[in-house]
């Protein structure tokens, strides 16, 4: 398994991507820098959608990048196609909380101190990193089930792309764009956690306790969902 | 694997795409040792049946069986060349997932080098080597771990007269070590001396698949 999620991650990193690690870095800050400018205000939900956006372009190529005879080779020498299949999930986690952990120091910091609440900072860093994380990682693994491979659909990709960023243009009408609505329509704990530091209200253990567990049953769901995909096709790579 | 012990076996198999039948009622059995070439024209199912046969796509109907215990390798006719790790390090992580550790993986790639003569290219970018060194490299990789059965897709195509040889040679080896072969080519005088190291040859025509031996032709 080491072996898979290494060679996954050399032959990610050593393509050519447009979204490569500083470059992503780059785009992303430089976008919420601007926007925060005149949107401070909105910053996290312009921070997650931004994320969300990013995460599942990267998620959607991630899974294009993966050839399928090279797939072939990889399933023949490691004798299982499920080791295969772990690997390449395992690598999105790794990318989501590479990514997540590298761009929310400048952004989250900034939004805090703007906030005038210097000593919620711990807890409220760490309810911005869970969310950014989730968020990353919900990016990474719907944008990899739009590979053609897997459903066949480029177009409901792009439009969610296009959608995500509208929303931030939009801020007031944020709840009318159908992927800011779906996202806190699909995924409650975005919008509590978002409530939760919007409205200044405390965190409390049970509540931390409770989102974690719906954010896990979250994941799962997304994932089984890509589970239940593969082995329709019985793991089958070429068709 | 015992010597002749059945490894493989396809049971009435069809594989249709979009309405067009590609494999009809293929029925086959491969034995460990035996190394089968697989001939036909361009487009005429040769890639589909090993993948079929490797169970990398299902088939429409029938069944295909893989002895449980059998460890495989798989050299594809085409990889995209677009793998910006060099030639070493692209070879060295196959190595690792063949289960080497990362001396063994070292030394067995170095080894793979200088069998191949690709000697002073480890740390060339895969995507920058000329296709025939990049289709040694495929060859190199397909043959990094010894295994029961190798699945091969025209693997002499891009090879020069000398590289033909080697990988003639090394095929002969892998039959007298057990190693079960099966591999695509679209004519079997790709091979110089094929007589000596196949045992049959599967012909496809219109999807339908004859097993020739040196008695004769059987439509299957």
């Amino acid at each position: 398994m080491k072996a898979l999620l290494r060679f996954n991650y050399l032959m990610y990193m050593s393509k050519f991507h447009f979204l490569l690690p500083f470059t992503f870095i780059l785009v992303y800050s430089g976008l919420l820098y601007v926007l925060s400018i005149f949107l401070f205000s909105h910053c996290f939900v312009i921070s997650t959608a931004l994320l969300f956006a990013i995460s599942l372009l990267d998620g959607f190529y991630a899974y294009k990048l993966c050839r399928d005879n090279m797939q072939a080779i990889l399933m023949m020498k490691s004798g299982s196609a499920v080791k295969c299949y772990i690997s390449r999930e395992l690598l999105l986690v790794l990318l989501a909380v590479q990514y997540t952990v590298l761009i929310l120091l400048y952004p989250s910091i900034i939004s805090l101190l703007g906030s005038g609440k210097l000593s919620r900072i711990v807890t409220d860093l760490a309810a911005i990193l869970f969310l950014h994380l989730f968020v990353a990682l919900c990016g990474y693994e719907i944008g990899g089930l739009f590979q053609p491979k897997i459903i066949g659909r480029r177009v409901p990709a792009a439009l969610l792309m296009l959608g995500t960023i509208a929303g931030i243009f939009l801020r007031q009408e944020l709840s009318m764009i159908p992927i800011i609505k779906y996202l806190f329509w699909i995924f409650p704990p975005i919008a509590k956690l978002l409530r939760l530091v919007y409205d200044k209200e405390m965190f409390f253990t049970a509540e931390m306790g409770s989102m974690i567990i719906q954010l896990f049953l979250y994941t799962s769901l997304v994932l089984a969902a890509k589970a239940y995909l593969q082995s329709r096709r019985k793991w089958a790579i070429y068709e | 694997m015992n010597k002749k012990e059945k490894i493989l076996e396809a049971k009435e198999v069809y594989k249709i795409y979009r309405g067009r039948p590609v494999i009809r009622k293929a029925a086959l059995t491969l034995r460990a040792g035996e190394c089968v070439l697989i001939t036909g024209d361009n487009s005429s199912g040769k890639t589909t049946l090993i993948r079929l046969l490797s169970g990398m796509a299902r088939p429409t109907m029938g069944t295909v069986w893989l002895h449980p215990e059998l460890s495989k390798q798989f050299k594809p006719a085409d990889v995209e060349k677009d793998i910006g790790l060099s030639a070493f390090a692209f070879l060295f992580s196959l190595a690792k997932v063949d289960g080497y550790s990362s001396q063994e993986a070292k030394t067995v790639c170095r080894a793979m080098f200088a069998h191949y003569h690709l000697s002073g290219l480890e740390n060339v970018a895969v995507s920058k080597l000329s296709d025939s060194v990049y289709r040694k490299l495929m060859l190199a990789q397909a043959m990094l771990k010894p295994c029961d059965l190798l699945f091969m897709d025209e693997p002499f195509i891009g090879l020069d007269h000398d590289a033909r040889k080697l990988l003639f040679a090394d095929m002969m080896k892998l039959k007298q070590q057990n190693t079960a072969i099966l591999m695509a080519c679209s004519h079997r005088d790709e091979i110089e001396g094929w007589e000596a190291l196949v045992d049959k040859i599967w012909h496809i025509e219109h999807g339908e698949i004859k097993e020739k031996h040196n008695e004769g032709t059987t439509a299957l």
